[in-house]
């Protein structure tokens, strides 16, 4: 698209986005509440070193071109403006992925995690005498050992300035209690990660749009939640990531805490837990990866010597935002689907 | 509770019905004398003929290519009942699609004219009063027809504007050039605040021959229809005097001659070599809802961007001495998203330039959709 014209009086550019052209096409079109967007704003470009003062500090940002409005519901209003009521708030939350627990640790050269497409791959063509390493999901919600078994999303104040620790509470109209995530509907699916013997179980309210983008709801006490609150120890299981008791932790302890469960320094939020799962034409089989995806040989994952020798892969993202803050982290996912395999 | 949607009332909407015109212009050399002649040598390649010969179509390109946009109809027809009808002399002629002509006339007629209290289809009414008798009728009629790409939703009343050569070929050695030694301006003046009712496809008004201001056809606004009377390319007292339209296969016929006489791809072909210029403005009705999307000093005052915090710390309100925290926070609008009730993105408005939003400021975007 192209830039909008900012010579002269400030105009609105607008169009109906594809989904609300099928809305109008299948009746249901009803305009009920608005959002203000800032995606093109880089708010580094805040100098307030300027010397002319602060009127001259978001010089840069004014001067802002802007992009002419897309069509796709999918690609506009990736950061929302948000409402808060007290002016005085220094500090906001932010999402992170948790890296301190195997359970739930990334790979380190993806920065996000291998998801294995089938039982076939992720077993090594039926071999069970190793574990997989940290970084690898299984596609399929079967009982194969597995070192990480689910993707922490931490919400929390990076910041200890001021005084902040984990043991601050966190303002509560900062706190997310509900979550969207957002995947491409033919390659994934979405499973509450519960932890205990319950392990995992199906997000339910899902939505798919006219591009094919599914969006779970998961919300905090609803259904299978698989959100763990900052003072929630009583959800602890061995193995899963999982809250300490915080409140009754000496300083040692909470430094312990910060330094080996926690990736945040300030205040703690809630954590979303959850399970991606593959869809049954990415187990069963690889038109998906011609069509997407890309080839890899020699894939080591369950030790030094047992591994993949050939694979296919598609390179996909999930996209979680907090409802409450609209702040949104997109989580790298390489999806694997082996053909050749070494034993160890 | 931070929250990034606001409902709109009642309030906050409105609706609003806009009249947008676009001038339209239609030279005569698009119609007739710019692209070559097909195979046959008969037309141009913009012109397009049918097996059943009851119509011609007009393009502004050679028909043939997907850039070609139709641009209108030319037909011709008379009454098979009225007084005056030609129908029973050229009944005999076996030539030119008597029956094909009739019911074009029949069925533009009961569209565009409707029906009587006997269920018989009006003809064509000189001056669009049906009191009595309705007086002179056009009964033998030319129809042109344009698309609705070009009509949108109607045309601007008072704004048609038709130019014919009305010569005899004979008057010139250059066929080309002849008809256009004479040429009669057609418009539907006055009808911006006088036009006709009474008709079943809506407004229509009476098209007059500038200067002897005769009746000489009617334009019928919604429909995109201008239907002539074929005594239009006669001169003399009330066009008593007739044109020599063509020296073509009915070599010497008048325009009621070639009615009868020829068929209605040929009488066409006459007729587009006489047009001159058509224009007229369309009109599109634009039903909008507008949206005002009101943020008021204490809303939308925080950003959800990434780059909106450094280590959790909001970039706009750092830098500054003394408590920064009681430094007002700021954020700035650029898009304005519409939404359903389950959060589904159904419009956007995109600003030209950014606004600041600060607790200072109260802001009303007016966001306009078009239907």
């Amino acid at each position: 698209m192209a830039f909008l014209d900012n010579s002269g009086d400030i105009i609105l550019d607008a169009v109906l986005t594809d989904l609300g052209r099928k809305m109008l096409a299948a009746g249901n079109f009803r305009i009920h509440k608005f959002a203000l967007g800032d995606e093109e704003i880089d708010y580094s470009l805040y100098n307030t070193s300027d010397t002319r003062g602060n009127a001259f500090y978001d010089l840069e940002i004014m001067q802002t071109p802007i992009l002419e409005a897309f069509t796709s519901d999918q690609s506009l209003m990736k950061s929302r403006l948000v409402t808060l009521t007290q002016n005085n708030i220094l500090y906001m939350p932010i999402l992170k992925m948790n890296n301190k627990y195997n359970s739930c640790k990334p790979d380190a050269n993806l920065n996000g995690f291998n998801l294995i497409a089938d039982t076939v791959t992720y077993s090594g063509n039926n071999v069970f005498n190793s574990v997989a390493e940290a970084g690898f999901l299984h596609g399929v919600p079967r009982e194969y050992a597995s070192t990480t078994t689910h993707i922490c999303i931490d919400q929390g104040i990076d910041s200890s300035d001021n005084g902040q620790s984990i043991a601050t509470r966190m303002r509560p109209e900062l706190l997310e209690t509900a979550f969207d995530i957002k995947v491409d509907a033919r390659l994934l699916t979405i499973d509450n990660f519960i932890g205990g013997q319950t392990k995992t179980a199906p997000a339910t309210t899902v939505t798919i749009d006219d591009d094919g983008i599914a969006t779970y709801r998961i919300q905090q006490g609803v259904g299978d939640s698989s959100i763990v609150g900052p003072y929630d120890p009583s959800r602890a299981f061995a193995g899963e990531r999982s809250r300490e008791d915080i409140l009754s932790a000496d300083q040692t302890r909470l430094t312990a805490i910060r330094d080996t469960s926690e990736v945040f320094a300030g205040p703690l939020g809630n954590v979303l837990r959850i399970a991606p799962r593959t869809t049954p034409a990415i187990q069963t089989s690889t038109s998906l990866f011609t069509e997407l995806g890309s080839d890899g040989a020699d894939l080591l994952f369950r030790g030094v010597s047992a591994g993949i020798d050939v694979y296919k892969y598609i390179d996909t993202t999930i996209s979680v935002t907090g409802i409450t803050t609209g702040y949104t982290l997109d989580i790298p996912i390489r999806i694997i689907k082996g053909s050749a395999f070494t034993s160890p | 509770m931070a929250i990034s949607f606001k409902t709109l009332t009642q309030k906050d909407r409105t609706q609003s019905r806009t009249l947008l015109h676009e001038s339209i212009p239609i030279t005569g050399t698009l119609v007739s004398g710019t692209y070559n002649l097909q195979s046959n040598l008969l037309r141009e390649d913009n012109i397009k003929t049918f097996s059943h010969g009851m119509f011609q179509s007009v393009y502004d390109y050679p028909y043939a290519s997907s850039s070609a946009n139709h641009i209108f109809d030319i037909s011709a027809g008379f009454s098979s009942s009225h007084t005056g009808s030609l129908s029973a002399s050229a009944a005999t002629n076996t030539v030119s699609q008597v029956a094909k002509k009739v019911n074009i006339y029949n069925q533009m007629a009961q569209v565009l004219c409707g029906y009587d209290t006997n269920s018989t289809v009006r003809p064509f009414d000189a001056d669009g009063d049906l009191s009595g008798d309705g007086g002179i009728k056009h009964a033998n009629a030319i129809f042109l027809n344009f698309s609705r790409l070009l009509v949108k939703d109607e045309i601007k009343k008072g704004s048609f504007s038709l130019e014919l050569g009305t010569s005899s070929i004979s008057n010139h050695t250059n066929q080309s050039l002849a008809p256009f030694i004479g040429v009669k301006t057609i418009t539907d003046v006055g009808s911006l605040t006088s036009y006709k009712v009474n008709s079943p496809a809506g407004e229509y008004g009476i098209l007059k021959e500038n200067g002897t201001n005769l009746n000489v056809g009617l334009i019928y606004y919604q429909a995109g229809i201008a239907v002539l009377t074929s005594s239009v390319f006669n001169s003399g007292a009330n066009n008593s005097v007739h044109t020599l339209m063509t020296t073509g296969a009915a070599a010497g016929d008048s325009a009621i001659g070639m009615l009868t006489g020829s068929t209605i791809d040929v009488f066409a072909d006459a007729i587009r070599k006489r047009i001159k210029n058509v224009s007229f403005n369309n009109t599109t009705e634009l039903n909008s809802s507008i949206f005002f999307c009101r943020a008021n000093h204490d809303e939308f005052n925080y950003s959800s961007n990434p780059t909106y915090l450094t280590g959790s710390k909001i970039r706009v309100k750092a830098g500054t001495s003394g408590n920064e925290a009681l430094n007002p926070p700021s954020a700035y609008v650029t898009s304005v998203g519409l939404y359903s009730p389950d959060n589904k993105l159904l419009a956007v408005a995109k600003l030209s330039e950014p606004l600041r939003k600060d607790p200072t400021n109260e802001l009303t975007l007016r966001v306009r959709l078009d239907y």
